[in-house]
């Protein structure tokens, strides 16, 4: 925290070449075979976020291509382009040239893959035979399940893991220590707790922790999490489940708009607090059931706000019923 | 008297002397009904029509009190078949003789009569018309309904006309200084050419818009599009929220010029003022964010052949799942979503930009430098300026952007 400079750590302890990664074994085991042998069929990287998929293509990329790794190297983010369109004429203007260094073909990282449409992914599919000379794509996504199946075919498949507690415990000891960081012990088991596997998310708790410039315990940690997800969000169950349906459309606007927090996230996030609801047991299916209904609806386009008040009403309804109210 | 009581009662005129504007039909019924006295005149009935909320049903009521005529009214939220138009005229042809106190009779929102649901209604009206023994009063907006030829020429046609701007201005402003509301003359006008000479749709509005507040501007209005309500809004919800039927809440939109969408955002707003009761709520939610799945994928698929479903969703479905009213005068709200979305247009994409560039960065999507990181540098930015001066040069922010991280 001495530095002049600002630098996010999760770029500053990004490892930078296949060696330098320590999780994911096996993973990084066939990656250097491709490194060693010169050459790479397209790969899908499939896990949960923060697990590693988009470093290890980076550190691929940098192993393989070395000084022309700026040239031959380029990310695109599914969810960030409008349309296969866009996707197909970035693919065709980058693969269009060829590579400068040894390594005949370049590398497209294609990220949140699973976040396309299948009529997209059946276009994307041509688009990369058509370019397979050229260009070598690696699809990152968190299920593989959502990428069709002739483009799973296509691919080697890699499964990136959550991390396990102690390999995040141990990074986080070192970067709080080359920090200038004090990090106590209880600090890191509410970093681990709240992160679930996620080292960025573990990175980025420690950092705005650390910028409260004390001793990093839980205190902090939950002080941190708290500031991030919105006290509204509770707020907002709490009016509902006291049956106060406008006062919680109210905190659901300040969430969304204010905070801008992504309704997919705000989904989750009310689906892991279901069962602490004090509403009867058999309304739980019941509610868990409408919660899902929401989640594919907003995926499918519908406004988050009104779904979303469609449930708080719901759940409004069904704490009436267990206070005995009509 | 409390604070709910609509202010179109409030304000009410309380003699023909508070009946400033329509002047010449004012006139013409009062000379009608006087001639009541001295016998039945040739035009037993008076047909007044023009547009809503210009005094039609008020002329009658403040002249009936003048000149000392008990009023029976009956109105489109009554029931009118055939059978309670008779009880009403078998009344007024008896009582009329035997007691020195007349009675008048008028049948409002005559155009809602017809069909099936008031079966032979209007044929009962005619008749009432051709033997009734006390001055009978109709009103329609429009007098020329084809369905009306043979009760026009047995009526006195009085016709009533939009109010101007410029009276309803004036009326505005007195009920501003009664309720102490200081008022930019601006946003009179404002709300007064919105209600296109309706005067009811005019005061609905202001108190919708001035009510507990202490100044009214023109910023506090001029959101307010006249486009939104060349046919006033108001209307179309009240007849959606009062709707027996689902097929009736669908007819109030469809009969209207309102943009469906528009609709659907103003029902949104204001079902829960509108639906008391939780389970009823919760029913008429649910109807809402099914019209709202429809309309998103008859937008995106183009499946134009959705949206009847939706539109019945949102109207229908919305009006039948209420079983309560709210007690007491619930005004209408504006849609916070549309004041929202320009309000927070400007800062959503500041947001935007700034995830772009964060995005960059961090090997990510926008939507994740949105949610796993902007959090967290906020955070950081907040504890130090010094801090947040370094974010800024990190990710290249402009002032715009570096001040979002600290607010």
């Amino acid at each position: 925290m001495q530095d002049l400079s600002f630098e996010l750590w999760t770029e500053k302890y990004r490892p930078r070449t296949l060696d330098d990664i320590i999780d994911q074994r096996e993973v990084v085991d066939r990656l250097k075979g491709f490194v060693r042998a010169r050459s790479m069929p397209h790969c899908l990287f499939a896990g949960p976020p923060g697990t590693g998929k988009t470093t290890a293509a980076l550190c691929l990329a940098r192993d393989l291509f070395g000084d022309a790794f700026t040239e031959s190297f380029a990310e695109l983010n599914a969810s960030d382009e409008r349309g296969i369109d866009v996707i197909r004429e970035r693919v065709k203007s980058f693969a269009r040239t060829r590579s400068l260094g040894e390594i005949p073909f370049k590398i497209l990282v294609l990220d949140e893959a699973d976040n396309m449409t299948s009529d997209a992914q059946q276009a994307l599919r041509r688009t990369m035979e058509r370019y397979t000379e050229t260009c070598r794509f690696i699809l990152a996504c968190n299920y593989s399940s959502r990428i069709i199946e002739p483009i799973q075919s296509r691919c080697a498949p890699f499964r990136f893991l959550p991390l396990a507690d102690e390999d995040i415990a141990e990074r986080l000891r070192a970067v709080a220590k080359a920090e200038g960081v004090e990090l106590a012990e209880s600090g890191v088991r509410a970093i681990l707790e709240e992160s679930s596997g996620d080292l960025r998310k573990a990175y980025n708790m420690l950092q705005a922790a650390g910028a409260f410039g004390k001793c990093v315990d839980e205190k902090v940690i939950y002080l941190v999490a708290g500031r991030v997800h919105p006290v509204e969000v509770q707020e907002m169950l709490k009016a509902a489940l006291q049956g106060n349906f406008i006062a919680a459309r109210e905190k659901l606007r300040r969430i969304l708009v204010e905070y801008g927090v992504a309704a997919s996230d705000l989904v989750r996030q009310v689906h892991t607090e279901v069962y602490r609801f004090n509403i009867p047991e058999n309304l739980k299916a019941e509610l868990v059931s409408r919660i899902g209904e929401a989640d594919y609806r907003i995926s499918e386009g519908a406004n988050d706000e009104v779904q979303f008040s469609a449930l708080l009403a719901q759940l409004a309804l069904f704490a009436q019923e267990r206070r005995g109210g009509r | 008297m409390p604070a709910a009581t609509p202010w179109t009662e409030k304000y009410r005129p309380k003699d023909s002397s508070g009946f400033v504007d329509n002047e010449e039909a004012f006139s013409c019924i009062r000379k009608w009904l006087t001639s009541w006295k001295l016998g039945t005149p040739s035009k037993r009935a008076a047909f007044l029509h023009g547009p809503t909320g210009v005094g039609k049903t008020l002329s009658v009521s403040l002249l009936a009190g003048e000149l000392g005529f008990d009023l029976v009214e009956m109105n489109a939220s009554d029931n009118r078949t055939r059978e309670a138009v008779e009880r009403i005229a078998g009344m007024a042809a008896s009582e009329s003789d035997l007691r020195m106190g007349r009675k008048a009779i008028m049948l409002d929102e005559l155009e809602g009569m017809s069909g099936t649901e008031d079966r032979g209604g209007l044929a009962a009206v005619a008749s009432l018309v051709r033997k009734t023994r006390s001055p009978v009063v109709l009103a329609a907006a429009n007098a020329w309904d084809p369905k009306f030829s043979s009760l026009r020429e047995s009526c006195l046609l009085v016709e009533f006309k939009r109010i101007p701007i410029r009276s309803i201005v004036s009326k505005l402003r007195e009920i501003c200084v009664l309720e102490g509301i200081a008022v930019e003359e601006e946003a009179l006008r404002v709300i007064a050419e919105r209600a296109r000479g309706d005067l009811r749709s005019a005061i609905i509005d202001l108190q919708a818009l001035g009510q507990g507040m202490s100044r009214l501007s023109y910023s506090d209005v001029s959101w307010l599009d006249p486009r939104d309500r060349q046919d006033p809004i108001f209307d179309v919800l009240r007849n959606i929220f009062n709707a027996e039927t689902v097929q009736r809440a669908r007819n109030a939109l469809n009969t209207s010029d309102v943009d469906y969408e528009m609709v659907f955002e103003w029902v949104y707003e204001n079902a829960p003022y509108q639906i008391p009761n939780l389970g009823d709520l919760a029913q008429a939610m649910r109807a809402l964010s099914n019209a709202d799945i429809l309309l998103t994928r008859a937008r995106s698929g183009r499946h134009w052949h959705l949206l009847p479903y939706a539109i019945e969703e949102f109207t229908g479905g919305v009006a039948v799942s209420r079983t309560q009213r709210p007690r007491g005068w619930t005004p209408f709200k504006f849609p916070q979503r549309i004041r929202d979305m320009s309000r927070t247009r400007a800062e959503r994409a500041i947001r935007a930009e700034l995830a772009r560039k964060l995005a960059r960065r961090c090997h990510t999507s926008t939507a994740a430098a949105i949610n796993e990181y902007l959090p967290y540098l906020r955070l950081i930015s907040r504890q130090s300026e010094a801090e947040a001066e370094r974010i800024a040069k990190y990710l290249d922010l402009n002032e715009e952007e570096r001040c979002y991280l600290t607010r």
